[in-house]
């Protein structure tokens, strides 16, 4: 955990100077107080905590030199298809409609959570994209896209 | 007292009372599996209130609340796994109940501790709020900033296990935040003349992606367990007999005040208070070996606490606009989706929402004793729910609600983005909820400290100049101390 510390403290040094540096493109002090105010004192805070992170992640480093480092635990493979699937789904939605889009990214999504039998996939896939369609479309008239042929 | 019946009223017309039954209903179901919290079933709850009339809409969140903190119990008890945070005490003596073959009593008793608990404390929340409320209508934006960053601190409170990794997800909150439109002069900030951006990031789909889609991503990694767990518990006789009602009755009733007095300091909430409980129900028995083992006063304890809570943390919400804990931190953004800004001027600006709250959570209370006792037959099928189908059926309702706000693929795109950050976040200790906080929080604190400034004429000294300011001040001074007290209690522990 101690080098991933190191990086986060790193990322967050590095948006806090990009944010402060971005504040001087905004206008000065217009009203009683400018906008560059706010941004500014929280980069500072961002800043200077991170940098406390940094040193204790630096410091819990050094301590566990022999030791392993813990590992993330995250399914890489699972959850970069999981992202592809959805944001193919945001992608697709507007131009194939609701009704096309939405059982395949269900059944994706059951398939990443490891359900092999076909039948309740179709089945929860069209069941729950219907229900939804109901729910969103007549009940909250809420207008979802529709393939433009049909 | 008429503004409250006619809440009660309107609480039982068919405009209202189905949205209460799907609230409770719903709320007991996601408290009962774990993976779903009380926060995840009022986001998914979210996108549905904003299509209804704002009361209603807050009565459903209402019954979602209470339900959820109440189903924690089942799985509690069931499968010795807290459904949600609040019901970990609950294991300790819940479970070793049903290895006894008792677990229908011990559902039987968690539900009516839980039920006594949310009645006290919605009678101190109707009795306490509107006199804070009147107290709090004399602030002027100089208190509301201090108010502010008192609430921004109880982001230690809600840290987890380290305070620099919380305040940290607070201040990321918090620069989010400044991306748009600046609430004072108007400046659209971060925005790189990108028209979604000068809008800033919409607070549903942030809130979807951190909390339900984040947790999607985590349970991804227990795929390989088929359904939460294979459950064989015989349930038996719920009903208690006179003489255990009796005997549990002061615990009960001393719980329910002590989980009441918690969840109205802001960030405490169930969790604390179903623990603190627990271990003074333990050291006031005359039996205290038996805790742990399957004492009946080891579940009704932290049961009626984190009830208890519900009521408490409103209060905060309500009158000064700060969230008791993690939920009414999501209720806070609830109500600023729907157009209501919590604090004292609700009570003069929406009586009927306040109206609808107060009988909301009463009923609420009600109306889980009786879906609680009626139902409780049925919750060894529930947590049998295959996750293979339950959460890709939540994953298509979250990213559906989340475009469902404005008909924007935009906001989907935010609430898979939301997500990935907060699992990656959450995966290296940062904690989801101060980012909401700070996201909340942020503009109205930038917001108030720009009419204080413009009021003085760019004069700082008016931020330290009223008592009721440098009392928040000082609250905030101590709430990160004692959040640190705390962090380092638990690392030298």
């Amino acid at each position: 955990m101690a080098r991933r510390d190191i990086y986060f403290a790193a990322v967050l040094m590095t948006l806090a100077v990009l944010f402060f540096a971005l504040t001087f493109y905004f206008p000065r002090q217009t009203l009683a107080m400018s906008p560059r105010l706010f941004p500014r004192v929280i980069c500072g805070g961002l800043f200077f905590l991170s940098v406390v992170l940094l040193f204790q992640a630096l410091r819990q480093r050094k301590i566990a030199a022999h030791g392993q480092e813990e590992k993330w635990g995250i399914p890489w493979q699972r959850f970069g298809a999981l992202i592809l699937i959805a944001f193919a789904y945001t992608r697709i939605l507007e131009e194939a409609g609701y009704l096309l889009a939405t059982p395949p990214l269900i059944a994706g999504v059951m398939i990443l959570f490891n359900e092999k039998r076909w039948v309740r996939i179709a089945a929860v896939s069209i069941a729950t994209t219907a229900l939804l369609y109901i729910l969103f479309r007549m009940v909250f008239r809420v207008p979802l896209p529709r393939f433009p042929f049909f | 007292m008429d503004a409250f019946v006619q809440g009660f009223a309107q609480i039982l017309s068919l405009e209202m009372f189905p949205f209460l039954f799907l609230g409770v209903a719903g709320g007991i179901l996601v408290g009962a599996l774990p993976g779903l919290t009380a926060s995840v079933g009022i986001i998914l709850l979210l996108p549905l209130t904003y299509k209804l009339d704002p009361s209603t809409g807050m009565v459903m969140l209402c019954g979602m609340f209470c339900g959820a903190i109440y189903g924690g119990s089942v799985s509690a008890i069931l499968i010795s796994t807290p459904g949600t945070p609040s019901a970990a005490a609950t294991v300790l003596d819940g479970y070793p109940l049903a290895q006894k073959g008792e677990a229908g009593k011990a559902l039987g008793i968690a539900t009516i501790a839980s039920t006594v608990g949310g009645i006290i404390s919605t009678f101190c929340l109707i009795f306490l709020a509107p006199q804070l409320a009147r107290i709090a209508l004399k602030f002027g934006p100089e208190e509301y900033f201090a108010l502010m960053v008192f609430g921004l601190t109880i982001i230690g409170s809600v840290s987890g296990k380290s305070l620099i990794k919380g305040m940290l997800a607070g201040l990321f909150g918090l620069l989010i935040a400044t991306i748009g439109l600046d609430p004072v002069t108007g400046y659209a900030r971060y925005s790189f003349d990108i028209p979604d951006l000068m809008s800033g990031f919409p607070l549903l789909p942030v809130l979807i992606g951190l909390f339900a889609f984040s947790e999607i991503f985590i349970q991804l990694e227990t795929v390989a367990k088929e359904g939460i767990q294979k459950i064989t518990r015989h349930i038996g006789n719920v009903w208690p007999s006179w003489g255990e009602i009796k005997s549990i009755s002061p615990i009960i009733l001393l719980s329910s005040l002590l989980g009441t007095v918690i969840g109205v300091i802001p960030g405490t909430g169930g969790a604390i208070a179903s623990f603190l409980a627990y271990n003074e129900a333990k050291r006031w028995s005359k039996d205290p070996e038996s805790f742990g083992k399957g004492n009946i006063a080891g579940v009704a304890a932290p049961e009626a606490a984190n009830n208890g809570t519900t009521g408490g943390a409103m209060v905060p919400l309500m009158t000064l606009g700060i969230p008791g804990d993690v939920v009414t931190a999501v209720m806070l953004g609830a109500l600023l989706l729907i157009g209501i800004r919590p604090g004292p001027l609700m009570f003069k600006e929406h009586p009927q929402v306040v109206n609808a709250i107060f009988a909301g959570m009463m009923s609420a209370n009600f109306l889980m004793l009786a879906l609680g006792m009626v139902s409780v037959r049925l919750f060894p099928h529930v947590l049998r729910a295959p996750i293979s189908i339950l959460f890709p059926v939540i994953f298509a309702l979250c990213f559906l609600g989340s475009f469902s706000l404005n008909n924007s693929v935009y906001d989907m795109a935010v609430a898979l983005g939301f997500g990935v950050l907060g699992y990656i976040m959450r995966k290296n200790g940062f904690p989801a909820v101060p980012i909401v906080l700070g996201v909340i929080l942020g503009p109205i604190a930038e917001d108030e400290l720009g009419h204080a400034m413009i009021l003085s004429h760019g004069n700082w000294l008016i931020l330290f100049q009223s008592p009721i300011a440098l009392f928040f001040y000082g609250l905030a001074v101590f709430s990160v101390f004692f959040s640190w007290k705390r962090m380092k209690g638990l690392r030298g522990g």
